[in-house]
């Protein structure tokens, strides 16, 4: 009895000794991406110069759902935080002979909560349109990867997810003299809890957090 | 390491004691707070062993596991292991159909998060919980317990509280 006694003593001891404690349970109830109230604004300083302004401006109605309107810079754009995912209107157009064609508009899951190091997501979206009598050919694909919980670059932010963006698209205009033409864009995305996006990282840019308020319930 | 003494003490003390009393339980698990946001409920399993000081006061030891599923029909999953020491106290002891008693119990809860493939670093926090019981006779030398239970997991920055409802069927042992 005394020999049981003391190994279940030793294993407390270790493990009082060993353990590894991190705030799991402040991640896992914490908003990673704010898509509410109106009001709420994020204010971002350019690398190189400049800003960026993201403002939470109204609750909408796109493709028959109703969802949060952002306005960023002179751009607006739609997101929608439920059932455990957040969801983007994606609304992909295709220039040609000076017009933008609109070629795929639809919701597309960006995130599914709660996010984890090591999360992995792949989306993709092949649509065709016809203009001035051309088929025009657009792919998408996007893949995601999640790794934290880590400090952002800036050393500001604790408890962050980065999320490693890697988004090819192939537009193709079916007619004489025009060849597939395919893009890849490569980002890093830093987002903080209760916060949202702190960071962005892109071969061309970087964008950094510098004011985040948060609007009015 | 502290409170790690008061575990070793409870320990060294249930050496004097000659009846040990087995419990296991069942439990549905509700998150308190935002934790369980993107968690559905979750179910707990726990084996106890006490022993008896008196006939109304016992301690020792035991292990629960939890596991929570996703509330979206996602792929999350969020697991709990708790080793615990454990101490109760019953009103009448040898009761037939009532004999309510108080339970609490306090040591290390690992929780581990998985989700979408990935998998988040596992964390070691304190755990304590409180619950009250009610007691029945199933048949000499069975017995079982309804309850309720508060718990709380203290991590850093925010706690995970859960609510807890009990099921135990028990047993004792003379040594």
């Amino acid at each position: 009895m005394k020999n049981t006694v003391a190994t279940v003593t030793v294993i407390f001891l270790l493990l009082s000794l060993g353990c590894d404690s991190n705030p799991l349970y402040f991640r896992l109830s914490s908003d990673y991406f704010p898509i509410s109230p109106a009001g709420a604004t994020w204010e971002y300083t350019i690398d190189g110069g400049g800003s960026r302004i993201v403002t939470i401006v109204d609750q909408t109605v796109v493709g028959e759902r109703p969802c949060w309107r952002l306005q960023s810079g002179a751009d607006y754009n739609y997101w929608i935080n439920e059932n455990g995912r957040l969801e983007k209107y994606e609304d992909h157009t295709v220039l040609f002979n000076g017009f933008e064609v609109p070629i795929y508009q639809a919701w597309i899951t960006m995130f599914q909560w709660p996010l984890a190091n090591g999360m992995t997501f792949r989306d993709s979206v092949s649509a065709q349109a016809v203009s001035q009598g051309v088929t025009l050919s657009h792919t998408w694909i996007r893949n995601q990867t999640v790794a934290g919980p880590e400090v952002s670059p800036d050393g500001v932010w604790s408890d962050c997810y980065r999320i490693h963006q890697e988004e090819i698209i192939i537009n193709w205009i079916q007619t004489a003299g025009f060849a597939p033409e395919t893009t890849t864009s490569v980002r890093n995305i830093w987002l903080a809890p209760d916060v949202g996006m702190v960071m962005m990282q892109s071969a061309d840019s970087l964008i950094t957090l510098v004011s985040f308020t948060g609007g009015e319930e | 390491m502290f409170k790690a003494m008061i575990l070793m003490l409870a320990v060294v003390a249930t050496v004097w004691a000659g009846t040990a009393d087995f419990i296991f339980e069942g439990a549905g698990i509700t998150p308190i707070g935002g934790w369980g946001e993107n968690l559905s409920n979750g179910l707990a399993g726990g084996l106890y062993a006490n022993w008896l000081f008196s006939p109304k006061l016992r301690a020792g030891l035991g292990i629960e596991g939890a596991v929570f599923g996703d509330a979206n029909q996602g792929s999350a999953s969020f697991t709990q292991l708790k080793p615990m020491g454990t101490a109760s106290f019953f009103l009448r002891p040898h009761g037939v159909i009532f004999n309510p008693g108080v339970v609490v119990g306090f040591g290390y809860c690992r929780s581990r998060l998985a989700s979408g493939g990935g998998i988040d670093p596992e964390s070691w926090d304190m755990f304590w919980r409180a619950g009250i019981r009610w007691n029945f006779s199933l048949g000499s030398p069975w017995r079982a317990g309804l309850g309720l239970d508060l718990e709380s997991v203290i991590a850093s920055e925010k706690p995970g509280d859960a609510f807890k409802l009990t099921f135990g069927v028990s047993r004792e042992v003379q040594l």
